[in-house]
């Protein structure tokens, strides 16, 4: 029987190693909980991707077709994997359609999920209508075309975000300390869109430090304030209250900068969600006996491997999201990688 | 070494300039050495949160961001100084601390910055007490100062309706208390012997009686007075029994 490798996670990192091992003609098995390849950026239809601003069928759709049209890719859809036994390059894998694969490698691609945010409280989530996350607002561009706030269905004329909400933050215990990385870039893409259709909006972002790191500090950063007038004030969000006289709701916060506390009306506020490991995440980690940061529970890299998506299971390689938080495209490459190094993993039991 | 380390400009009272450098890193080494400031301060992004949802920063000139940060840059001639008026004005109400992405508690260093200017007798300890006479007196000798029926909504504008639901048939409810002395509405100032007996223990062996002496003499003579009086009777209650 020839050897294969099987891919869990049909997402970017996941389509990036799929590609990659159906293009060697490596027979590759492609299990996707879901009904649909693309994963978060295609299943809730994200609106533009940072860092190239294009959309997710530019990026994603053409490793998609791809996939789906090569004879080494069984595509298995609404697909989980319910038990893996063996050790590499005898992987016995039993799914939840009752096939049973036979896997020479693993690539783990099994993504992050959002954080919730109804675990913050004071910031009024799922009790004001205006309170919404920048998942949201992504769909309320994508899916309804359209800026508006819930409660009334009319424009907002000044939109708040919040950076930060599950990230960085003790409090929710040791599960949320890391940093989103996307959150502060993708606000800036954000507010620029909002400023760009409506230039009457005034959006505002909170921030304790803008994280557009690298080559992302123009586009994100400069670009929003200098070129869109997008406001940024430093200083974290508090608590997100209600104000029945005007019907708008209250953002309350210190300006750490000239050292004022206030509390400033708001039509929109956009919560900037933190990442966490998938459910799926955990339970392949514990199925693999995979390494696991003991914060946050994300999928740690084997200490002695130089590279990062080798994991410290041999035959089992991890990309994306399920290692922490990572923009689209990064993923797609880690995959691509991860699909290149189970290659080499197998064939070099082949020549052995 | 004299003066300021930092060179900020920031007014300093003439109280504090005219203290001993020695003598205010004395005072703070004393704030640093509780144990519980290393598990009330950590790492500082100042973000803001704290002080954004400080109740007193609305009415006074106090920032919970402020007292973390002086602590974190180590700024003895500023924390000196706070310790007079400054950390008075939170409420202790914490807020700041539940709500720290840090866990920073800032409310906590207050606490024990004012322990020490307590037990160290700073003036402005004596002065912000005074007032507090009565208060500390039925405190340290009975254990509480309030009875139920004091807590009226007149006095209190600021209640929400599930306060006022609570406080409505207040003696029906009292008597589901599980205690003697809690079924009462009036009574709240009698606690009994052996209550007040295992509170004076305690004050004791926490140095409380120590502090108000350096504090307050004149009070801590008469609060002294009401302790032995029922320490006797409980001496007298205790050998009554022996003989029995």
């Amino acid at each position: 029987m020839a050897k294969s490798v099987l891919v869990i996670g049909g997402g970017p990192a996941g389509l990036g190693a799929a590609k990659a091992l159906g293009s060697l003609g490596i027979p590759t098995v492609l299990v996707e909980k879901e009904d649909k390849l693309g994963g978060r950026p295609v299943i809730e239809d994200y609106h533009t991707l940072i860092p190239r601003k294009m959309k997710p069928d530019q990026v994603i759709g053409p490793f998609v077709s791809d996939v789906q049209n090569n004879p080494n890719v069984d595509v298995k859809l609404g697909t989980e994997v319910e038990a893996i036994e063996g050790e590499a390059p005898n992987f016995k894998v039993k799914l939840s359609n009752g096939d049973t694969v036979e896997a020479s490698a693993i690539v783990v691609a099994t993504g992050f999920q959002h954080f919730d945010p109804k675990r913050k409280g004071e910031l009024g989530y799922g009790i004001y209508p205006d309170v919404i996350t920048n998942l949201e607002l992504e769909q309320m561009f994508s899916r309804e075309g359209k800026l508006y706030r819930p409660s009334n269905g009319e424009l907002p004329k000044r939109v708040a975000f919040v950076f930060c909400v599950g990230s960085r933050d003790r409090q929710l215990g040791v599960t949320n300390v890391h940093c989103c990385r996307y959150g502060c870039a993708l606000s800036g893409l954000q507010g620029t869109e909002i400023r760009e259709h409506y230039p009457e909006v005034d959006v505002f972002c909170y921030y304790m430090d803008v994280r557009t790191y690298g080559t992302w500090e123009y586009p994100f950063y400069w670009e929003p304030q200098e070129k869109h007038g997008v406001r940024y004030v430093r200083g974290r969000i508090a608590e997100i209250t209600y104000s029945p006289s005007d019907g708008r709701l209250r953002v309350k916060h210190e300006d750490t900068i000239v050292q004022r506390p206030s509390e400033v009306p708001m039509d929109l506020v956009v919560l900037v969600l933190g990442m966490e490991p998938s459910e799926g995440t955990k339970k392949i980690a514990k199925m693999l006996g995979l390494a696991q940061d003991p914060d946050s529970l994300f999928l740690v890299p084997a200490e002695e491997a130089a590279s990062n998506i080798t994991s410290n299971k041999a035959g089992v390689f991890i990309a994306g999201a399920c290692k922490g938080p990572i923009d689209i495209e990064s993923s797609i490459a880690e995959g691509e990688a991860a699909g290149a190094e189970a290659a080499a993993f197998i064939g070099a039991k082949v020549t052995a | 070494m004299e003066g300021h380390p930092y060179g900020y400009n920031i007014p300093i009272s003439e109280k504090t300039k005219s203290v001993p450098w020695e003598e205010k890193v004395r005072v703070i080494e004393e704030v640093k050495s509780d144990f519980r400031y290393e598990e009330f301060l950590f790492g500082c992004l100042n973000c803001g949160v704290c002080t954004a949802s400080c109740p007193s920063n609305r009415f006074f000139d106090y920032s919970p961001r402020e007292i973390v940060q002086r602590f974190l840059e180590e700024d003895i001639e500023v924390l000196y100084d706070m310790m007079h008026e400054y950390i008075w004005a939170c409420s202790q109400c914490f807020t700041c601390w539940i709500r720290c992405p840090f866990v920073n508690n800032p409310g906590g260093l207050v606490i024990i910055m004012r322990e020490v200017a307590v037990r160290n007798a700073f003036e402005a300890t004596k002065d912000l007490l005074k007032p507090y006479g009565r208060v500390l007196l039925k405190v340290m000798t009975t254990g509480n100062q309030l009875s139920a029926d004091m807590l009226q909504p007149d006095f209190f504008p600021d209640w929400g309706p599930k306060m006022l639901d609570n406080m409505e048939n207040v003696r029906a409810k009292r008597m589901a208390i599980p205690f003697d002395v809690g079924k009462s509405v009036k009574t709240a100032w009698e606690v009994s012997l052996e209550t007040a007996i295992e509170m004076y223990h305690i004050w004791r062996e926490t140095g409380i009686f120590e502090m108000l002496e350096k504090l307050d003499p004149n009070l801590y003579n008469v609060i002294m007075d009401i302790v032995e009086e029922n320490e006797e009777r409980w001496e007298e209650l205790m050998e009554e029994e022996e003989e029995e």
